[in-house]
Formats: structure tokens, C-alpha cells, sequence
């Protein structure tokens, strides 16, 4: 079994009575890159500052590094580094100054290679002598990173760290995420409401909402093992369903509709039976159960 | 390097770095050159409204526009501004954080939440002393130079003392360092102030609104307000003030320190207090 | 009747007459003494006891130079009686100036002394009445009092050391009138001034100016009275 990273226990936080997260539980091992997924106001960040002790948890337990938070506040801290919600700095200093009280701060005082590399890490090689009120909001996203990493922490905490950026910009912060679970055997925790950012870097997960973990293990598992939701568009979708209702295919049909819960591998059988029958098929759409659930989720207005 | 020392270094590099920590420095500057160049183009006529009072019996002997008569109005006009310039920084010292999202950055590091506040009460006690440094130096060092040095004559209302120019200096840097333990109980302030906001304008026009409010009660002739008066701070604050009194009130000064060093002990302990158990929410 | 009342008047006129030759006789010789000063130098310690003013003993070197050059070098603060003993001194200079009326024995601090009023002849004259409390066995004026158009009333004590043959004082403690000291707030620095003093101010001020180490007739510093 690998080392336990982080280990939180039935955690709860309330305001006036509002469990913002209800009874929490989740474990993040060594080398994990692990998903923190949910819909804007599931508990993410209420966790994250938790996990940091930015604020204090109403009960429950977190032990990262397998000693509790409350009591081991600064070695977790030493042993961590973060970007909450969005990174800020102090914009009428540089970047490289930024990056100086960050290391000073977090108790190393680096190198000037050292931070040449981790600029260069970056891609922000350069630009380290402008202030950060200049800097774009991709530029400031990739300063965050070079900020986790100016002290070599073995935990990485990242909420969102996509957030906001353009296409190239999330490709970035993604391979850079990935090298550094790879090059760096970093332990990364990452948050995020895009169930595919998740799926493309993270393997494990929970997933959040309204405070509770409803689902969590390995990504693969959750993402690819399950039945998948099948919508075929034709001509005439009441013969369609007439067709499969009178089909060995009736036992995946969803009640009244023509939507089949069914493994993915049978999909091909499915469109050969359908061409035999003579229907006019326009189109397949696959879409896995969990994606529904998510979406169903991030959808709902509560 | 101790977390203390790192959080203190970090500290004062931003307050350096900060374009309204100048303000300040500009500001006394400003005034304290205006107030010279105005006493040295026309400061007789000025001495001329003081003696008006007894010129029909007595005729003043010796330079009564001096150095020291210019520096001690000086601080006399200013002293009682110094606290909005000090608030304009150290109010901002944790609520500007907040505003701009670095309190996070902050909070997140390995260094206790205690020792952040202390750090951060330190750089503001460092920034008041390098404020209040700037102005004892411009007001007497530039005072001395432009108009030589003399007994300084103490205006009162209904009457006035003269000290003697050797027993002058000393007094000084007393009353600028009981008027430092003044304004760092307006750092204490203004820094538990800080803790609840989220934007840095908050803590500063508070602190401002509670200085003119007690100073307003203790001004009052009131008989109501005699009792609150010696509680207030703002009483004791003027306190500097005392040094310059012909016989030394030693023990009405022993007592206002007192009050002003249990206030800053109270203050930052609330401010304390309170950090540590804030939720870092911004 | 007539005849009567003449003759009476003639006495009362003759004696004012031998009277203000007496009175003259004094104040001649106490010039004659102060002319044998071409000029002095002197420490005086100046003394304020003033309601409104509170000043340390101060000292001071003074300088004189016949006919009327006087000057006060200090670089301390003091407040000095606008009327100071020049004024007297210079009255005596020149009494053509003045009615001067003998008033007669007087008693003063239990010793006998003459008394004589000044009158200025001339309207314009700032002096309204001086009088002088003489002590004629000694030649030396031991009070005067001063009262001017602009200045009010001066009294002056003096007392006498080694310098009496100069008519120069050891002593001059002068009694001043003062007016209620009253500047706005916004000049003043109110210490405390939460704090109500209960004393009464007093309407009389003192100034005591204690003479010593005088330099007759000798060499004054270069430039001193410019």
C-alpha cells in the first residue's frame, strides 16, 4: 500500500449552520495526481483552505504527511505548496521579487540558477524583472507554479489552476502538471469543475457536491469500467423504440425512451442490428454514465 | 533565517516598495519646509501677535524666533496628523493583503499566524520610527540651521514658560519618543482594525473616526465626559506635550505611558486573538 | 484783608519755592554722582514673577554709555519693565523739563525720605507723574514710581551695595501692572488643558534685577551698542 499523503476524516464546516462540506472523507496517496472534482460551490476550496489551515474545520480530521494539520501547521506547510482559487501577488513588486518573499517565506533562499530554472520550468525566463501588475493572467498562473515550486515541496495543492486561461494556456499548465508528477514524483492534488481536465491528468478522484464526496477511487476505473448511455438519432424514433422494444436490446432500454444503458463494446452489434432491421440511422452518441452524473450535477440549480 | 526575521524582512520590503508609504514622507516634508520658509519670510509678525499681549508694560529680550520656538510648532501642528499618515500604512497592512488575495499567499507558508501579526506590527513600528525620525530631524536639525538655536518660549492660552535653550534638546527626543509610544498604539489600532477588513479603507478611516471621537469627548468641557477623559488614549497621546512644561510632571507622564503601553498590549493582543482564529476566506 | 491774604500767599509761593530749591538740590547731586559714569558694565541676574509668564532666574550683562546708550547682551528669553532706570536717570538729567514739587518727609519701610513729584511741563511728554522717594542723607533714590500714557504705573525698590558714590544699585525690583494675557487657541500649545488651574492669577508682576561685578569707566567692548 503506498504512504498516505493526505487523510481526511468526516470533516465538516459550517456557516450559520450550512455544512459547507458534510462529512468528509478522502485519501491521497504518494504520487498521486488527485482529481478534486465538483461544481462551483461543492466544498473544493472550503477543503483545500482547510487542507492548509487557512480556516479551521467546525469537526473532523486532517493528517497530511501522517501528522495531524492542527498540530504540525508549519512542517505540512514547509512540505507543501499551493495556489488557492487564483494566484495573487503583490503586483507593484517583479516577479522575481514575488518569487523572492514566497522563498524567503516558505524558508529556503534559493539560488540564482535555481531560480533561473524554475523560471525557465515556467516559461517565464525573461519577463522575472517586470512587475506583476503587468503580467498577464497565464503569465501570473505560470508565476503561481514557479511559486509551489520554489521551495521543492512533496505536496502540491492546486485549485483550478486552469481557470481562465486560453487553449494554450490550459495545455501548458496541464503538461506542466504532468512532468511534475513524472520528472518531479510530485504528490499533486488538483481541483477542478472540468471533468475531462481531471480525467486527462488525475488518476484518482473524488467527486464533490454539496459538501459530500459522492464518488471517488481510480480514474480509469470510474471513467472507463461502466455501462455507457447510448442515444441513436433516426428518422422515426417511435419505430426505433418499437424496433428495440422487440429486440433482445429491450433489457438496456431506459424507460420510455430509446436511450440504452449498455457496454460500450456491444455498440457496434447494436448498429449491425439496427441496418439489418432497415432503419435509418443519422447518428450514435455514446456518452459514459459518470459524464451524465457530472453534468447532471454542474446542471442542477441547487 | 528565523520565520520571524523572514516574515519582518518581507514585511518591510513591500511597505518599502509601496508608493503610500511615501506619502507620508512627502507629506511632512512638505509641511515642515512650508512652515520654515513662512516663519523665516515673516515669522516677526507672528512673534509680533504674541508680545502685542504685553508690550505696553515689558519689552522681550533674546531671539524668541529660534530653531526650537519653529520645531516645537511644528510638532505641535503635526503630531496630531502623523497618526492618519502612520494608519495609511499600517491599516493596510493586513486588509490590503486580503484586498489584493496575497493573504493567502501569506497564510499558507510556514510561519505561525502570530508571528506574521507580530512581524507586520514590527514593520509598522519601523516605518512610524523612520516617519517620526524624518520629521524630528527636518523640524529641528532644518529649524536650528535656518534660525539658530535660543530658549524656547512656550505658548499657552493664558500665559506661557520659557525653557532654557540647554535644557531644551533632551525634551525633545523625550516627547518624540513618548509621542512614538503614541503612535504605536495608533499602529496597534490600526492594525486590529485590519484584521476584520477586507479592503484597506476601512481600518484607515476607522482608526481616523476613533481618534476624532475621542478627541472630540476629551476636548468637550463636559462634566459628563471628566470621568471617561483619563481613559481615553487620545488624552495620554498628547502627553509628549508635558515635556515641555516648566516643572516636569513626572508622575501625570509615568501614568500616561503606562495607559498608552497597556493599550498596545491590549490592542495587539486582540489583534492576535483574532487572527488566529480568522478564516482566511478572501 | 487785602494785605493779609498777599502776604499769605507770598509765604505758601516762598515756601514751595525753597522747597522745589530742595528738591532739585536732591536730585542735582544724585545726577552729579551717576555723572561720574561715563559708563558701566554689570552682571544682573534678572528675577520674573509674573501670573502668566514663568521664566528661570536668567542672567545677563548690561552696558551703559552717558548720555542714554544702554544694552542688555543674553542669549536667553527674559522679559524686562519697558521704564527701566534710565528713564529715572534721565528725568534727573534734565529737570528744566519738569515741574518738580517736594513733597516733604515721608516714611518708607519705617525710614524717613524725601518725596518728590515730577510734573512734564510739555503736553506731549509720555510721562504723566513720576515721584521719587529719596533718601537725602545718602543721596540715593530708594523708590520711584512712574506712571505713563502708554505704559501705566512703575514702581521700583532699589537697594544700595558698594556702588552708592555712582548712585549705582545693587537692586531694582520693579512692580509692574499686568493686564490679562489672553492668546487664541489656535496658537497656543495648552498642555493639559484638561486641566483647570485654580490659582488666581495675580494683576501685579514683579521683575527683580540683581546687580554685580560693576565695571566703571572702563573700556566697554568695541561695537556693543550696535
Amino acid at each position: 500500500m503506498p504512504e498516505k499523503i493526505i487523510e481526511v476524516a468526516n470533516l465538516y464546516k459550517s456557516y450559520n449552520g450550512f455544512n459547507a462540506v458534510d462529512g468528509l472523507n478522502f485519501e491521497v496517496y504518494k504520487g498521486d495526481v488527485f482529481g478534486f472534482l465538483g461544481p462551483n460551490g461543492a466544498g473544493k476550496s472550503t477543503t483545500i483552505r482547510m487542507l492548509l489551515s487557512l480556516i479551521q474545520p467546525t469537526s473532523g480530521s486532517i493528517s497530511i504527511f501522517g501528522k495531524p494539520i492542527a498540530e504540525h501547521r508549519n512542517f505540512i506547510l514547509r512540505n507543501t505548496g499551493c495556489i488557492v482559487e487564483k494566484p495573487d501577488f503583490y503586483n507593484y513588486l517583479s516577479g522575481l521579487k514575488n518569487l523572492e518573499i514566497v522563498a524567503r517565506l516558505s524558508g529556503v533562499q534559493p539560488t540564482k540558477k535555481q531560480i533561473d530554472e524554475l523560471l525557465e520550468l515556467v516559461h517565464l525566463s525573461g519577463k522575472e524583472n517586470n512587475k506583476v501588475k503587468t503580467y498577464s493572467h497565464g503569465m501570473k498562473q505560470r508565476l503561481g507554479l514557479a511559486a509551489v515550486l520554489i521551495h521543492n515541496p512533496q505536496l502540491i495543492i492546486l485549485d483550478e489552476p486552469t481557470t481562465g486561461l486560453d487553449p494554450q494556456g490550459i495545455i501548458d499548465i496541464r503538461n506542466l502538471i504532468l512532468r511534475l508528477k513524472h520528472e518531479y514524483q510530485k504528490t499533486i492534488l488538483l481541483s477542478s469543475h472540468i471533468l475531462s481536465e481531471i480525467e486527462l491528468i488525475a488518476n484518482r478522484m473524488v467527486i464533490l457536491n454539496k459538501g459530500k464526496a459522492i464518488l471517488q477511487g481510480e480514474v480509469n476505473t470510474l471513467l472507463h469500467a461502466e455501462d455507457v448511455l447510448v442515444s441513436i438519432k433516426t428518422k422515426d424514433d417511435a419505430l426505433l423504440h418499437t424496433v428495440l422494444s422487440q429486440s433482445e436490446w429491450a433489457t438496456y432500454l431506459q424507460d420510455n425512451s430509446s436511450v440504452l444503458n449498455m457496454p460500450q463494446e456491444r455498440i457496434p452489434a447494436l448498429t449491425t442490428f439496427l441496418c439489418a432491421k432497415g432503419m435509418e440511422i443519422y447518428g450514435i452518441e455514446s456518452k459514459r454514465k459518470l459524464e451524465d452524473l457530472f453534468l447532471n450535477l454542474v446542471n442542477s440549480p441547487n | 533565517m528565523h520565520p520571524f526575521f523572514a516574515a519582518l524582512y518581507t514585511e518591510l520590503l513591500k511597505i518599502r516598495a509601496r508608493p503610500r508609504s511615501i506619502i507620508g514622507f512627502v507629506v511632512i516634508t512638505a509641511i515642515i519646509v512650508l512652515i520654515q520658509l513662512a516663519f523665516y519670510a515673516d515669522g516677526s509678525a507672528y512673534i509680533g501677535f504674541i508680545t502685542q499681549q504685553f508690550e505696553s508694560s515689558f519689552y522681550i529680550q533674546g531671539t524668541v524666533l529660534n530653531g526650537n520656538l519653529i520645531c516645537f510648532i511644528i510638532l505641535q501642528t503635526l503630531i496630531i496628523h502623523v497618526p492618519l499618515l502612520i494608519a495609511l500604512v499600517t491599516g493596510d497592512l493586513v486588509s490590503g493583503e486580503a484586498a489584493m488575495g496575497t493573504l493567502r499567499l501569506l497564510m499558507s507558508k510556514p510561519i505561525a499566524r502570530s508571528q506574521i501579526i507580530m512581524a507586520k506590527f514590527c514593520a509598522g513600528a519601523i516605518y512610524t520610527g523612520g516617519l517620526l525620525f524624518w520629521l524630528g530631524f527636518l523640524a529641528l536639525g532644518n529649524s536650528l540651521l535656518l534660525f539658530g538655536t535660543g530658549d524656547l518660549i512656550v505658548l499657552g492660552s493664558d500665559g506661557f514658560n520659557v525653557l532654557q535653550q540647554q535644557d531644551v534638546l533632551w525634551r525633545f527626543f523625550a516627547a518624540l519618543g513618548v509621542a512614538y509610544i503614541a503612535l504605536l498604539l495608533i499602529c496597534a489600532l490600526s492594525l486590529l482594525l485590519s484584521v476584520f477588513s477586507e479592503n484597506s479603507i476601512g481600518p484607515i478611516v476607522s482608526t481616523m473616526a476613533i481618534i476624532i471621537l475621542f478627541t472630540i469627548i476629551g476636548t468637550l468641557e463636559v462634566p459628563l465626559f471628566d470621568n471617561v477623559r483619563p481613559f481615553l488614549f487620545t488624552t495620554h497621546m498628547a502627553t509628549w506635550r508635558s515635556f515641555f512644561e516648566s516643572s516636569l510632571p513626572v508622575n501625570q507622564i509615568i501614568v500616561s505611558v503606562t495607559v498608552l503601553l497597556a493599550h498596545i498590549l491590549v490592542l495587539l493582543s486582540a489583534a492576535l486573538y483574532c487572527f488566529n482564529k480568522k478564516d482566511i476566506l478572501s | 484783608m487785602i494785605k493779609r491774604f498777599i502776604v499769605a500767599l507770598l509765604l505758601c509761593i516762598g515756601a514751595e519755592v525753597i522747597q522745589a530749591q530742595d528738591a532739585s538740590t536732591l536730585l542735582n547731586t544724585i545726577n552729579q554722582k551717576f555723572k561720574q559714569v561715563n559708563n558701566y558694565s554689570a552682571n544682573v541676574q534678572v528675577t520674573t514673577t509674573i501670573s502668566f509668564a514663568k521664566i528661570a532666574p536668567q542672567t545677563a550683562t548690561i552696558y551703559y554709555q552717558q548720555p542714554d546708550r544702554i544694552k542688555i547682551k543674553s542669549k536667553s528669553i527674559m522679559l524686562l519693565p519697558k521704564q527701566g532706570f534710565d528713564k529715572i536717570l534721565k528725568i534727573i538729567a534734565n529737570t528744566a523739563a519738569y515741574t518738580v514739587i517736594d513733597q516733604g518727609k515721608v516714611e518708607l519701610a519705617g525710614k524717613p525720605v524725601h518725596l518728590v513729584s515730577i510734573l512734564p511741563l510739555a503736553d506731549t511728554s509720555d510721562i504723566v507723574l513720576a515721584k521719587l522717594w529719596i533718601d537725602a542723607q545718602k543721596g540715593l533714590i530708594t523708590q520711584s514710581q512712574t506712571t505713563t500714557k502708554s505704559n501705566g504705573t512703575i514702581t521700583a525698590v532699589y537697594t544700595y551695595g558698594n556702588w552708592t558714590r555712582y548712585a549705582l544699585p545693587e537692586s531694582i525690583v520693579f512692580s509692574i501692572d499686568v493686564k490679562k494675557y489672553k492668546i487664541p487657541k489656535a496658537l497656543a500649545a495648552d498642555i493639559n488643558n484638561y486641566k483647570k488651574s485654580n490659582e488666581k492669577a495675580s494683576n501685579k508682576g514683579t521683575i527683580t534685577l540683581q546687580f554685580s561685578n560693576y565695571l566703571v569707566n572702563k573700556q566697554l567692548p568695541a561695537n556693543i551698542f550696535k
